[in-house]
């Protein structure tokens, strides 16, 4: 991920806010994989995740002159990557997981068998994720994969810290219990 | 059998307890075999969670190249709605102030033209003079009430009814300012004190 210092990166922000559209290019730049991962994990399709980063910094645009610089620039787009994901997959009205053979991952495992295996169990879990609710899901990407404070968390999604805490609990239990089930069946199946 | 922390063991696998909550779970931990095994179970999801990879997406130069395609010539201004509300925000404890020092002075105006139309100075004092009922006198006027009492209680009732309507409205004004600022401290604790970016 392109890194900046919170000087040039408050020096762009304020000329994004005039108009000037290169300054943003750099902000896009600096944020576009942590925009990307959660949009990605809020729907678990490329397509759809690759179109809504899109979307994320168009409504970032048009929403800056409103932005103050109170709270980083990262939380203030991962709330809009939040909803812009959340709004998305409304419009399909349906999930859209990937097939394996979509994911373009990279490959680890020393035999192309153990790599499917590692593979399909990836997408059981993705799949899971995406099934939790969306508030929930939210608050576990965030805390999982950008490794944001409750703190942060809280003044991202606007919420309180306790409804943090609540939402993350909950979205542990329900993926602890779903994902022990599926990947018992699959366990199974893989190695019957 | 210990009680058990279920509802901790989220907040200290993030590191998000405090110094004493975090001693307390971690001696906890020792004894309760239950609360271990959840602990457990909850760093092995953690693990799982983090197998899942992420695709490779365009380079940022393309998503860049997309954006810029889309955008407006320019951002768009600052709705004029959240504009007043800003003003708005600001001005209320200039108001709150304003009012509570234009109530003052007509009080203090109106006690100074009260004692000058008692010492004969000033003629027409109607406009400061309030024209409110005193039901002391009017009790008294239906022979409700002793002369002898109605020396005292008129006075009294008069003192009483300034003296609640002056802290009625203060306390009012008193409690929206105090209102103000704690609505304002709570929105600084959570924007943070310092204007900070990201890292």
């Amino acid at each position: 991920m392109a890194t900046i210092s919170p000087a040039k990166e408050f020096s762009l922000i304020t000329q994004a806010q005039k108009g000037d559209r290169n300054a943003f290019g750099e902000l896009i730049r600096v944020h576009a994989q942590g925009v990307q991962s959660v949009v990605y994990r809020m729907c678990g399709n490329q397509q759809l995740a690759e179109d809504a980063a899109q979307e994320t910094f168009i409504q970032a645009w048009l929403k800056l002159p409103s932005y103050r610089p109170k709270s980083s620039l990262r939380n203030w787009l991962y709330r809009i990557a939040v909803n812009t994901a959340i709004d998305m997959l409304r419009k399909e009205k349906r999930i859209i997981p990937n097939t394996i053979d979509d994911l373009n991952l990279v490959d680890k495992r020393p035999t192309p068998e153990r790599s499917l295996v590692s593979a399909e169990r990836s997408e059981i879990v993705r799949d899971t994720i995406i099934a939790l609710p969306d508030t929930s899901r939210a608050v576990l990407i965030l805390r999982e994969y950008e490794d944001l404070s409750y703190r942060e968390i809280a003044d991202t999604l606007d919420i309180p810290l306790g409804t943090v805490m609540s939402r993350l609990s909950y979205a542990r239990k329900l993926l602890k219990d779903k994902l022990s089930l599926q990947l018992e069946l699959h366990a199974e199946v893989t190695y019957a | 059998m210990p009680d058990h922390k279920f509802e901790l063991l989220n907040a200290y696998l993030d590191g998000e307890l405090n110094p004493q909550q975090h001693r307390k779970t971690e001696a906890h931990l020792e004894t309760c075999e239950e609360c271990r095994a959840e602990l457990e179970t909850l760093e092995t999801l953690s693990g799982t969670l983090a197998e899942v990879p992420l695709p490779e997406f365009s380079p940022p130069e393309q998503l860049v190249a997309n954006v810029a395609l889309q955008l407006p010539r320019k951002p768009l201004k600052e709705p004029a709605s959240r504009k007043w509300l800003e003003y708005g925000w600001w001005l209320a404890p200039i108001g709150l102030i304003a009012t509570w020092a234009f109530i003052s002075i007509y009080t203090v105006a109106g006690d100074l033209v009260g004692a000058a139309s008692n010492l004969g100075l000033v003629e027409n004092a109607s406009i400061f003079a309030g024209n409110s009922t005193n039901y002391s006198a009017l009790l008294g006027r239906f022979g409700l009430l002793d002369p002898s009492m109605l020396e005292w209680l008129v006075p009294s009732e008069t003192f009483i009814r300034q003296f609640f309507s002056q802290l009625i409205w203060q306390v009012a004004l008193a409690m929206l300012y105090l209102s103000w600022i704690a609505i304002w401290w709570v929105r600084q604790t959570r924007l943070g004190p310092k204007q900070q970016f990201g890292n």
